[in-house]
């Protein structure tokens, strides 16, 4: 919760020499963090960050008792005014006594509920020093009454509101839960529709307070108010955060009421309330005072050992001194030999439970400066490392050495891109997107890098990859998330070698052996291949069909490689085993002959592979298109004969003529 | 004789002068002067023919000498050349391609916590309200959801907002003591000038006997040094979060002034990320055994650590992936 007070304001409460700099620096580091201090004329604004479990800080008098055990600890003397108790009587000043009351339907709607009526109010513009108080808060003033009850809010951290008792015919606050479909109008001017269950003001059938939040403009307080129903309570946490989940109202109030207020302080809220009004407009007390007041809050004391403080703060601390500092903030505190209990006062008790949360309350007014860092000296972790992380370091590293670039796309996209990608379809659905362009969770990588390319399509020869997951949905509640490395090339340079040639020189560096291309057909490729190594699919690479090219304004060829990185991470392998090196050099001969077209390279390579026992290597050094006959290609190939004994040409005589006849069998005619 | 003889060194210095390299040279060498060379033909022939065997051979011998002697001149003057180029005219392009800066700064953070035993570890995106909230003690409705904009897949799945979801994975495994790093995806409703509903935060955990706050403390400041400069320490201001207690806000020395205070940091000090003590209730949904473990966890975000480090004015720059940008790093 952000709020914002008033240096001279705190000074009321606070008595301090202390300079509106010095407060801030010293609070931040034990307490509320001050954002900012900003000079207005005179006097200064905090701006001050109080988190969400201390909604008592919430107020000038909260940040005035942080204040006063937080500042002596730097030699600042400080000390708490406590001005609330000027305000002690409420007892009625006119007679008769005016009606009131106060039905609660259900009784899980607070904790407290009090009420009283002023009579005699003259509305009018409040002092220039509320106002200015106000605005400093950030609250627009509007008339002493309404001013009032922000006053205390903001005073205080109670908030409240202020009905005209006249125009609630039947004098009593009728709190219930609404029904479905039931409209009120705000204070704002705007009519809501409510759903039901949640807390409202009735009178007479008609609502006259949308509990905790705002008031209903029905009994609104204006120029003619004459008399005044004050209404201080607690409400249940849950009950306002309903309401304002269901309303999509948020109000200061309804924020400090949704943190669990502290049900003591509904008395002096209203002590505090009454007395200005009464000083603001001579108004006096014309009813009794309605107190409702169940559930009163259980006294808690939390023990702690000593022992406990020493250990999670890793110093020792005299008793005295952690004894000075509870009490400081407002805990009662007995200490024993091994262990110490401290009473929690009541506007702590939301937050305040387990021995860790007085931990927390000592650590930090010691002072966390106090405490020497050093390393984590336990046992490391028994060795549990993910090999994943290494191969996706080596494999970026790798491309990016290779001159691709890396992109992160977002996880978000939408089906309409999916689609113009002729990717899967079916794909995790957000139920509350932000923008209607990222309204699933992509099921490829393409789209994304498809979008990059058409970005930069000026910018010359590119090349990105990206290596990251996509998600696919599942029968289970949670989807697969399947880490991907995706590859696109786009640019005169490439062709479906190149973007081959990264592929198996990928696979070389992973140290993954026998990796065959075989056919695939796909809707996004005009040609395509499945990259398979050690009997399974690993991934495919292919040329982007010109439909789905054209969509991202690309004209030009775009290849595309996807491979399953799990995949690829299980069979990728650190090490080597070493091959003994021949001793003796091996006879290398050229053969060059004409096939069909038809015939895969592949399939040439194999079968002279497999003609010949003596041949350790068998590499494709030519492919000639232009041949002289139609459907036909020439290839070259070196073959490469190896033995453990020095080769001679009788050895290698035979060896070639089995060769040419299984090349003969597959159609190849011999130059 | 004699002309036989000039006619070879003739030939030999035309041969000379016309090779331009080493390698040419080479053979030159080989021809005249090797075991089966123009010269100890000539040598044998001669020697056959003449009737005073010792005055040709002599005589043969050195004109072989003066023919060697021309050679290695050659030779020296050729391999002493030096050839003139335009040293400043550009260079061949070698492949050199870009990893992210976001790659990078991972990559050096995961580094900085191994250097200290934090073991990396990843988990899902994609994950059960459990892990996410109400195992962090945030049961439902809890205000505390509210700080983080949270996209839902369902009812109970979430898309991380934060790294925290991890923690009790991690705890479940049951391997005692935990020193872990996990650097992923978090994804909040939420877009503007230092804000994208994608990025990334890294969260470091410790889970082990008496475990306190100096020793978080010493890990912080290991971090910083490390990753923006010996001279820069950190400090822990109380926070709240709703799995720690207690908990901090983490900053670390300014950049520019060291902690004296300056135009870009006002009060000497920059806002880092969170921290804390892991909170009871957290560990034992966890299943760790409270009479003997405790632990700290922290975390904040990637983009911000980069943007500390390199100015990038807008968050959402980093992954429209321009090449005007990614070639930058």
């Amino acid at each position: 919760m952000d709020i914002k007070i008033g240096y001279n304001w705190l000074q009321d409460y606070l008595e301090t020499k202390a300079t509106a700099y010095q407060i801030a620096e010293k609070m931040s580091l034990c307490g509320p963090s001050f954002e900012k201090v900003v000079k207005d004329g005179a006097d200064y604004v905090f701006e001050v960050e109080v988190t969400s479990n201390r909604p008592d800080s919430a107020s000038v008098y909260g940040i005035a008792q942080e204040a006063a055990a937080i500042l002596p600890r730097f030699g600042i003397d400080a000390r708490l005014a406590p001005q609330i108790e000027k305000y002690a009587d409420l007892s009625p000043e006119s007679r008769p006594l005016l009606p009131l009351k106060v039905n609660l339907k259900k009784d899980n709607f607070g904790s407290r509920f009090m009420a009283l009526v002023l009579d005699g109010v003259k509305i009018a513009k409040s002092p220039k020093i509320v106002q200015k108080r106000l605005k400093q808060a950030g609250i627009r003033p509007i008339n002493n009454i309404v001013d009032t009850t922000n006053y205390v809010m903001v005073a205080l951290g109670q908030p409240m509101h202020a009905f005209d008792y006249d125009k609630i015919s039947t004098h009593a606050l009728s709190l219930r839960e609404s029904r479905d479909g039931e409209e009120i109008v705000t204070l704002d001017g705007f009519r809501r529709v409510l759903t039901s269950g949640l807390v409202v003001g009735e009178d007479n059938g008609k609502l006259i307070d949308l509990c905790g939040v705002m008031g209903g403009k029905l009994s609104e307080v204006d120029q003619s108010t004459k008399r005044v129903l004050l209404f201080v309570q607690t409400y249940n946490p849950v009950k306002i955060r309903q309401t304002t989940q269901a309303t999509a109202l948020r109000t200061e109030a309804a924020n400090l009421y949704e943190k669990g207020l502290d049900p003591e302080k509904v008395v002096s809220g209203l002590q505090m309330a009454a007395s200005m009004i009464k000083d603001l407009t001579g108004a006096k007390i014309a009813s009794e005072v309605i107190d409702i007041y169940k559930d009163r809050p259980k006294e808690k004391t939390v023990k702690l050992t000593y022992e406990q403080v020493k250990k999670v703060l890793g110093v020792e601390i005299p008793k005295t001194e952690i004894k000075r500092i509870l009490e400081a903030l407002g805990f009662k505190v007995s200490l024993g030999v091994l262990e110490l209990a401290a009473r929690v006062p009541t506007w702590r008790l939301g937050d305040i439970d387990i021995p860790e949360d007085l931990i927390e309350e000592i650590a930090r007014i010691y002072g966390y400066s106090k405490i020497a860092g050093r390393l984590p000296s336990g046992d490391l972790p028994e060795d549990q490392v993910d090999e994943i992380f290494y191969w996706i370091d080596l494999v970026k590293k790798s491309l990016s050495d290779w001159g691709l670039s890396e992109v992160y796309n977002y996880s978000l996209t939408n089906k309409e891109l999916l689609k113009a990608c002729e990717v899967r379809e079916d794909a995790v659905t957000i139920m509350n997107p932000l923008t209607q362009d990222m309204t699933v969770l992509r099921t490829s990588l393409l789209p994304g890098l498809l979008e990059n390319t058409c970005q930069n399509r000026v910018a010359g020869d590119l090349a990105f990859f990206e290596l990251s997951k996509i998600y696919l949905p599942t029968k289970d509640k949670l989807p697969e998330e399947k880490l991907t490395l995706g590859i696109i090339l786009y640019g005169p340079k490439f062709d479906f070698f190149y973007s081959k040639g990264v592929i198996t020189t990928l696979f070389s560096v992973l140290k993954i052996s026998d990796v065959a291309f075989e056919p695939i057909s796909k809707e996004y490729f005009s040609s395509g291949a499945a990259v398979v190594a050690g009997g399974e699919s690993l991934g495919e690479i292919g040329r982007i069909s010109g439909q789905v090219a054209d969509k991202f304004g690309l004209d030009g060829k775009v290849y595309w490689a996807e491979l399953d990185f799990e995949k690829l991470g299980r069979m990728a392998r650190r090490t080597a085993s070493f091959k003994t090196i021949p001793r003796y050099p091996p006879v290398v001969e050229d053969i060059s002959f004409l096939v069909d077209n038809s015939l895969p390279a592949q399939k040439v390579v194999t079968t002279v592979e497999n003609a010949s026992r003596l041949l350790k290597k068998v590499t494709i050094i030519d492919i000639f298109d232009g041949a002289s006959a139609k459907d036909k290609r020439s290839l070259t190939l070196r073959l490469e004969f190896q033995s453990t004994k020095p080769l001679k040409v009788k050895d290698i005589k035979p060896e070639k003529s089995k060769i040419l006849a299984q090349l003969v069998r597959i159609g190849a005619k011999i130059r | 004789m004699d002309d036989e003889l000039e006619k070879l060194q003739k030939k030999l210095e035309a041969e000379l002068q016309k090779a331009s390299d080493n390698s040419s040279l080479n053979q030159i060498y080989i021809r005249y002067f090797g075991k089966k060379g123009a010269v100890n033909r000539l040598l044998k022939d001669a020697v056959a023919k003449s009737k005073d065997k010792k005055s040709t051979g002599q005589k043969v011998n050195a004109a072989k000498t003066q023919m060697l002697s021309t050679y290695r001149n050659r030779k020296q003057q050729l391999l002493s050349y030096e050839e003139t180029i335009d040293i400043t005219a550009p260079a061949r392009n070698i492949p050199f391609g870009h990893l992210h800066v976001v790659t990078q700064a991972i990559a050096e953070i995961a580094e900085i916590f191994k250097e200290i035993g934090f073991v990396r570890k990843s988990y899902r995106e994609v994950e059960k309200d459990w892990y996410a909230f109400e195992g962090l003690n945030m049961p439902a409705g809890h205000p505390a959801r509210d700080e983080w904009e949270t996209f839902f897949v369902t009812e109970d799945v979430v898309l991380t907002p934060h790294t925290s979801s991890g923690q009790i994975r991690e705890m479940e495994k049951g391997k005692l003591p935990i020193r872990m790093i996990n650097i992923a995806k978090c994804y909040r409703r939420q877009v503007d000038i230092s804000h994208i509903p994608m990025f990334h935060q890294f969260e470091g955990m410790l889970v082990d006997r008496d475990v306190d706050i100096g020793q978080l403390k010493g890990t912080l400041d290991h971090f910083v040094k490390r990753f923006f400069g010996p001279k820069r320490v950190t400090r822990l201001r109380p926070f709240h979060f709703q799995f720690t207690e207690p908990s901090f806000e983490v900053d670390v020395t300014c950049g520019n002034c060291f902690g004296r205070g300056c135009r870009f940091c006002k009060s000497g000090w920059v806002e880092l990320g969170g921290a804390g003590m892991i909170h009871p209730n957290v560990l034992k949904n966890g299943g760790v055994d409270l009479q003997k473990y405790s632990g700290f966890a922290f975390g904040w975000g990637v983009e911000r650590t980069v943007i500390m480090r390199t100015d990038i004015p807008d968050i959402r720059l980093l992954y429209q992936n321009d090449m005007r940008f990614l070639e930058q790093f």
